[in-house]
């Protein structure tokens, strides 16, 4: 099953200067109706770059930190 | 433990909330129930540091009232949901001096946090970012073993590890490279425990 972890937006604090917008290598912002919003989802490749260059600290990217399980062939 | 309870008060804190600033006026002591607790402390510069992270059993600002500080000695903030028990400090001597066993228990989270700050200090001041880093790691990933999902942005784990959020991605980005870890759309994965811990 995708791994569907997306940034996640604080509107509350985001003043939509677009910078996220025009940082993220694969265009997966928008802003519309005065509210930025993960346009394409499925295109994040999840680089944090939005999380960088957000001067409000609006957009937060987190990890989970685990170790390794390996599954069938999936054997590093 | 009823006769104490009725002397304090419960509140609840979402996310982010500051409990207590430094430099406030110190009134009161808190022992956590629920949620997880960050103890801060700020450089003039504005940089945060994360001292420490209580869970709940633990306490905080009992240094102030111990030693008849006026002011809270740090930023406490919460991490998650928290839960807390609140004493006024004058209450709180009152218990101390009627239970022993609560004195017991506050002196057993004061040696438990003393042995805490002592590593950490060595930790910040003799380890490089690698091996802070790969520290942090090796902790946080058996700590989520114990079924505990906490997540954390590059940001918090600077703040934790006493540096800045490019220097971890920098770091972090080594080890990728190392073949020690892999990220994956919000996870990290420790692949190779002996190489993490030669690191440390």
């Amino acid at each position: 099953m995708t791994n569907w972890n997306l940034p996640i937006i604080d509107h509350q604090k985001c003043t939509l200067c677009g910078l996220c917008v025009e940082a993220c290598p694969e265009h997966v912002f928008t802003i519309e109706r005065e509210m930025l919003m993960i346009q394409y989802p499925q295109k994040c490749v999840y680089c944090t770059d939005c999380e960088s260059v957000c001067p409000e600290n609006a957009v937060s990217c987190f990890f989970e930190i685990k170790w390794f399980e390996p599954k069938g062939d999936n054997v590093v | 433990m009823d006769a104490i309870a009725e002397k304090g008060w419960r509140i609840s804190c979402p996310p982010g909330r500051d409990v207590i600033w430094r430099g406030d006026e110190s009134v009161s002591v808190y022992f956590i129930l629920k949620g997880e607790i960050e103890i801060l402390q700020h450089g003039a510069d504005g940089k945060e540091q994360i001292i420490q992270n209580l869970y709940p059993g633990g306490s905080f600002n009992l240094v102030a009232a111990v030693n008849k500080e006026i002011k809270n000695p740090e930023t406490v903030r919460c991490r998650t949901n928290c839960d807390l028990f609140v004493l006024r400090k004058e209450d709180f001597f009152v218990c101390i001096k009627q239970y022993p066993e609560l004195a017991i228990a506050v002196l057993h989270d004061f040696a438990k946090r003393l042995a805490e700050l002592t590593a950490f200090a060595g930790h910040i001041s003799l380890r490089s970012v690698s091996q802070r880093l790969a520290a942090f790691l090796i902790a946080e990933a058996d700590f989520q073993i114990q079924g505990k999902n906490v997540r954390w942005t590059q940001d918090d784990i600077g703040r934790k590890i006493g540096t800045v959020r490019d220097v971890v991605g920098r770091t972090l980005r080594d080890f990728e490279n190392r073949n020690l870890i892999r990220r994956n759309r919000g996870r990290i994965e420790l692949i190779d425990r002996k190489g993490l811990e030669k690191l440390v």
